[in-house]
Parts: structure tokens; C-alpha cells; sequence
């Protein structure tokens, strides 16, 4: 079992005295795990996928559900999938009308999945079946949210590179450490789920925000899939999106509470500048008998000056919103409570 | 938030984090200086998502002692997030802080309440032998005292005592976030609660190692510009950033006298003067426009946050002359002591 991926974040939670998560509130006819195979731009053998998922499900004996999740622009592959699924109980379909990203596709499948725990699995050679119990386990053990991440990879250099690189930028913008952000393989509680604010484009932001919520991110090794190409190359507009994707996150996480200690030491950084630039133009003036008034120097000097401190001010702007809403987002979380619920022996991560 | 009348006389409320080997001595030292009170108290020690085994020992301290309560939260949330929720948690009528680390020490606390009792509404200590180093503990206290002062107008000479007591009922209704438990006096002070202050026992670190240092100076800088802007100006925000645009104003009338100067002689080029002239002044009316957008802001939210929403009175019985602090809360009024509700309206009306 892994460590807490949490090392350190902003501060998050909901309303101080909120009851705690409705873990197994609605059970009931549920089935115990919904798996929401999505698919969203990239697709490769999604079929093949979906038999080695269905194979194996209905060998295992889980009281499961799949749920089948296409964005807009793949609504083709319900074609393909209508034969295939055609007289097969326990599978649901959800196709967006347009194209709307990865993170969409999954909220979509998750919200018509009626399991108690909902898994993600994607619709490409990426992870293995056999390790969907090992994320219940831990889901039943008490995570709120669990993150798979291939352990012993196969994969080429370029993709290690690229992967390490994007693991290395995650773990610098929030302060959390994961493995594997590309794995697409999580587990969520259902209640939890719906405590996970809609935000961003990538299913990387679900477990920054449920950990940034307060709740229990725990990380799992997980099987990865033989047929896994072992170079994987994609546009350079895919690394874009998602470096950009990642620098909205580490504003997300990073600078919501305290917005001047950023914007305040940049300001005032750009502001010495400019006065140390103006000091040096006039002390030219009054005693190395230069003369100011032909210097374009100074135009920068005083313009550094001025970005300062308007840079300082929209940190204060920024303070002043989060002071005068931060209400709604509460500091804490609490866990458990002693004396209230005698509870099993210790905490279930450690 | 409307609360239930509290539970218990006394409430302390410690937040944790990995502090495994203090908490039974502290538990220990905090039976032998509360029981003779003869109060009922509660004691929450909230466990700030320790890594070592401070939540077992928590346990077995509130296995072992009654008024002993845990709570643990699911991660590390700072002590702010720690300190909010013991403090919505309690349910005393007066609510002690301090710190886990056993340098504050318990028996002080009886001080703390009397005074508490004596009629204020915030009792900080004063660590005036502090057992600490100099220069990365001492130092940075010292100076970041003296401008929280500055700013803020609260005269306590060590803002960053945890050895705090609070009225109940003050303290439940201030809401503090990141980092801002520095500055709990201040942000509580902003109603009018009336503070004093007394000489507590400060004692070298036994345990564990301190959580504190260096650099967080620039931060606290940072977050005391908030501090002054939200206790201050919240309700003159226009002028608030107007202070900024003070120096470029003046600049910007050096410049254009500078620029009528060179225009009156013959020799020199007019592009920078200008130049200068311009950018200074269109400086003056961004700031201006940004003050402008600070009020709008404002405007806009929840009632519950501008100034004047929490304001502390005393009410006078001109019969008796006996006065009753008041806490006025959205247009309502709360006895500060007792047990009761919301006073009911005065006679006669």
C-alpha cells in the first residue's frame, strides 16, 4: 500500500460542519462497481479493449456494470460497439452531442454509472483488468480517491522523458506526488464523486481537487497493459494542451488563498528595478552632467515603476475577493473524531 | 450560524501535529491545572494530519481521560485550518489555545479565564522570557509584533503566543483562513472586543522539532498588507488604493512641470519628458479605476463579510447600571455571557 500522495497544498474543504462523505449512503439494487470505459480523442483497439474488460468482469464474479463514455467527436465508435454490446445486460451508454474533452466524457459516464465505487478505465491499451479489485480494496478500506500508476513500465525513452517531465511539473505546481498522471485508471467512492468540483479539462485535475477538497488520495500500483505501444508520439498541440492544462492547475491550487504573496514579491521585485534604473539616470544627471531629457532609459525606468506597483495591486484585488468569498471554502476536513464511532483499529493508510 | 447554548464552562483547544511524545505529559498538566477550577471543561486536540502516531496517542488519551476529545482531519491543513476546527467544534463558554508542543504551559491557563471572567472578551499571553533562539525565533517575533501593531493599531506586545483565551462566543464567529491565525487578535479585534494581555511561562522545546522559521517573514509581510487593508480601509477601499497612486501623482506633477521646463528652453528634446509626464498620469487614473473595482467588489458580497458585521456593545440597564457585553450580529443582539439565547427584546416595547 502506498504513502498519502498529499505532501502539502492549499487549505480546502467544505463548509465546517458538513457531515462526512455519504460513503455507502444509497446502496440498495446498486451494483458495487461501475467501470466507465471512456474514450475521448485518443482511440486505439477500443473494441479489443472492451472484450478483455468484459471477459474478465464476467469471470470475476464482481457485481459490476460497465458504462461506456464516447465524447462527441467519437460518437462514430457506438457503431461499432452496438453488434458487439447487442443482448448484453449490465452496460450503459452515454455519447456526448460534442466534442467536450476527456474530463467531460468521464463526469458523463460517472453520472449515469449507478455503481457504488466507480472506476475509469481507458479505452486504449493502457492498464489491465486484474487490477480493478486492487483499487476497490482500497476504496473499501476508506479512500476517498484512488489514483492508478503503472509500476515496472515498459516504454520507450521518449515517453519515460516526457512522463517523468509532466509528473516533475505536477508535483512543483501543487505539491503533490504522483507517479503516473497519464495512468488512466482511478477509483472513486460515489459520494465523494460528486464533492469533486467541475473544473478543468483533464482527468489529472480529479485527484488534485479531491485532495485539495480534503479528502483521501491514496495512489496504487497497477498493471499495465503488454499491448501498450511502447513509443507513443502525439501532436505537439496534444503536449500544449496539456502543459497549458497544467499551468491553470497550479494557479488553481497554488495562488487561490494568497494571492499577494506572488503577485506582491513580482511587483515589487519589477518596482526595485525601475527605482534603481531612475536612481542611477539622475545621479548621471546631477553629477556625471548627463543630460536626462534625451534618454529613452528613463521611459523604462518609470514604466518598470509603475508595473510594480499595479502588479502589487491586483494581488491586493485578488486578496480582497478571496477575503470577501472565501466562505464558501472552507479549511478543514475532519476525518474522525473520537468517542463518536469506535471505528476499526486505526487508520486504514497506515 | 445560530449555536447551541455551550455545553461546557471551558473548552481548550489544541491543535496537534506530530507531537506523539508530548501529548501525555500535556494531557497530564492539563488535568492537574483544570480540575481544581472547578468548571466543566472540555479539552480538543485536533490532530492535524500528523505523520507519526499522534493520533494514537490522542486516542489513548481520550480513552484514559473523559473531558479528552480527538478529532482528526484528513490531511495536513496548517494551523489555521486546525485551529477553525476546534474552535466550530467546542462548545465551551470560554475557549483556551495553545499550543501542543508543551512550551506554553497549562498552569496558566486559570490565569487566562479569570480574566476572561473579569470582563474581556480576548486574554493573550505574553511570552516575556521567551525560550527560544535568538536570532531565528526572537527576531523575526519581534519585528513582525511591532509592525502587526503598526498596522492593525492592536497594541499586544506578542501577537504569536498561542496561549490565547477567547470568549466563546466572539471567537465562534470569526472565520479565519490561510495563515491568518497570526493575526486572530486583530481580525477578532475588528468587532471592538476589548483584549488584555498577561505574562505567561514560556518553556523550552522538550520534544520534536519547531515548525517555524526564517522564512516565512516575506509571507507575513505579504499577508499584513492584507491584514491592514481588510481591518482599515474595508469600508474606504477607494481611498485604500488611492495611497498607492500617491507617488506616481506627485511624479507625474514633477514631470509635467519638468516638460513646461524643457519646452522653455531650446536645447533639449521633449520625447521623455513627455513621455515621463504621460505614463505617471495614466498611472494615477489605473489605480484610481482599480480602487474603483475594489468598491464594486465589495458591493457585491455577502453582507456577512463587510465591516460592521460582527460589532461587540455593552448594554446598559440604566435602572441597575449594570452593564451586559452584547454580541450584534445581523441586526440581532446575543448576550456574550450566560448560557441563553438571544436576549430577548427590553421591556416596554
Amino acid at each position: 500500500m502506498s504513502e498519502p500522495v498529499l505532501r502539502k497544498g492549499s487549505v480546502r474543504g467544505p463548509e465546517p460542519g458538513d457531515a462526512p462523505l455519504p460513503r455507502e449512503a444509497e446502496a440498495g439494487a446498486r451494483p458495487l462497481v461501475s467501470v466507465v470505459l471512456f474514450c475521448s480523442q485518443r482511440e486505439v483497439k477500443p473494441l479489443e479493449v472492451f472484450e478483455d474488460l468484459h471477459a474478465w468482469l464476467a469471470s470475476s464474479g464482481l457485481d459490476h456494470q460497465i458504462v461506456i463514455a464516447l465524447d462527441g467527436d467519437r460518437r462514430s465508435l457506438y457503431e461499432r460497439f452496438r453488434e458487439r454490446i447487442a443482448g448484453l445486460d449490465r452496460i450503459e451508454v452515454v455519447i456526448l452531442n460534442s466534442r467536450q474533452g476527456q474530463l467531460a466524457t468521464i463526469r458523463a459516464g460517472m453520472a449515469v454509472a449507478a455503481g457504488r465505487y466507480l472506476v475509469t478505465y481507458p479505452a486504449y491499451p493502457q492498464v489491465q483488468p486484474e487490477s480493478i479489485p486492487t483499487v476497490l480494496e482500497m476504496l473499501q478500506k476508506g479512500a476517498d480517491y484512488v489514483v492508478g500508476y503503472r509500476g515496472r513500465r515498459r516504454d520507450s525513452i521518449f515517453n519515460r522523458l516526457a512522463s517523468r517531465l509532466f509528473n516533475r511539473f505536477v508535483r512543483n505546481a501543487t505539491g503533490l506526488r504522483f507517479r503516473d498522471i497519464a495512468c488512466g485508471m482511478h477509483g472513486v467512492q460515489r459520494g465523494a464523486m460528486v464533492r469533486i468540483p467541475n473544473y478543468g479539462d483533464n482527468q489529472v485535475f480529479l485527484p488534485i481537487l479531491a485532495a485539495r477538497e480534503g479528502m483521501k488520495v491514496r495512489e496504487i500500483e497497477v498493471v499495465q497493459n503488454p499491448d501498450e505501444p511502447r513509443l507513443r508520439v502525439f501532436s505537439p498541440a496534444v503536449y500544449l494542451r496539456r502543459a497549458l492544462s497544467l499551468v491553470t492547475l497550479a494557479f488553481l491550487v497554488r495562488f487561490t488563498q494568497k494571492p499577494l504573496r506572488p503577485f506582491g514579491a513580482l511587483g515589487v521585485a519589477i518596482f526595485l528595478v525601475g527605482m534603481v534604473l531612475s536612481v542611477i539616470l539622475v545621479y548621471q544627471r546631477l553629477f556625471g552632467n548627463q543630460p536626462l531629457a534625451d534618454r529613452p532609459m528613463l521611459l523604462l525606468a518609470l514604466l518598470l515603476v509603475t508595473a510594480g506597483i499595479q502588479v502589487v495591486i491586483l494581488g491586493l484585488l485578488g486578496e480582497l475577493l478571496i477575503y470577501l468569498h472565501f466562505r464558501d471554502q472552507a479549511t478543514y476536513r475532519v476525518d474522525e473524531e473520537t468517542g463518536e464511532d469506535a471505528g476499526p483499529d486505526g487508520p486504514p493508510s497506515s | 450560524m445560530t449555536r447551541a447554548p455551550a455545553r461546557f464552562d471551558l473548552s481548550v483547544v489544541i491543535p496537534v501535529y506530530n507531537e506523539e511524545e508530548s501529548i501525555p505529559r500535556l494531557v497530564e498538566e492539563l488535568r492537574g491545572a483544570l480540575e481544581p477550577l472547578d468548571r466543566t471543561f472540555e479539552i480538543l486536540l485536533i490532530d492535524d494530519g500528523s505523520s507519526d502516531d499522534s493520533w494514537r496517542a490522542i486516542r489513548d488519551a481520550a480513552a484514559g481521560y473523559a473531558p479528552v476529545r480527538g478529532i482528526r482531519l484528513t490531511r495536513n491543513f496548517g494551523q489555521t485550518g486546525a485551529l477553525m476546527a476546534g474552535i466550530d467544534l467546542s462548545e465551551g463558554e470560554i475557549v483556551v489555545t495553545m499550543d501542543g508542543d508543551l512550551q506554553n504551559d497549562p498552569a496558566d491557563i486559570p490565569m487566562l479565564v479569570a480574566k476572561i471572567e473579569e470582563g474581556y472578551e480576548i486574554v493573550t499571553g505574553w511570552r516575556k522570557r521567551r525560550q527560544d533562539r535568538w536570532f531565528t525565533r526572537k527576531l523575526p517575533s519581534r519585528v513582525a509584533n511591532w509592525m502587526v501593531r503598526k498596522a492593525t493599531g492592536v497594541t499586544i506586545r506578542d501577537q504569536g503566543c498561542a496561549l490565547k483565551a477567547y470568549r466563546g462566543r466572539v471567537i465562534r464567529n470569526v472565520s479565519l483562513y490561510s495563515d491568518f491565525h497570526r493575526f486572530i487578535v486583530p481580525l477578532t479585534q475588528m468587532g471592538g472586543a476589548r483584549i488584555a494581555e498577561v505574562e505567561t511561562h514560556h518553556r523550552p522545546r522538550r520534544f520534536g522539532r519547531s515548525k517555524y522559521g526564517l522564512g516565512r517573514t516575506l509571507r507575513v509581510l505579504a499577508d499584513l498588507t492584507t491584514l491592514l487593508m481588510i481591518t482599515r480601509f474595508s469600508d474606504r477601499l477607494f481611498l485604500w488604493f488611492f495611497l498607492f497612486a500617491v507617488p506616481p501623482l506627485l511624479l507625474g506633477v514633477l514631470a509635467t512641470i519638468w516638460m513646461i521646463l524643457v519646452a522653455l528652453s531650446p536645447y533639449e528634446s521633449m520625447l521623455v519628458p513627455i513621455g515621463s509626464a504621460v505614463l505617471m498620469l495614466q498611472t494615477v487614473f489605473a489605480v484610481g479605476a482599480f480602487g474603483l473595482l475594489a468598491e464594486k467588489i465589495r458591493q457585491l458580497a455577502p453582507l456577512r463579510r463587510r465591516r460592521g458585521d460582527r460589532v461587540l456593545a455593552m448594554r446598559i440597564d440604566p435602572r441597575t447600571e449594570s452593564p451586559t457585553a452584547l454580541l450584534i450580529r445581523n441586526g440581532q443582539a446575543t448576550p456574550l455571557v450566560g448560557r441563553s439565547g438571544p436576549t430577548p427584546a427590553p421591556p416596554g416595547r
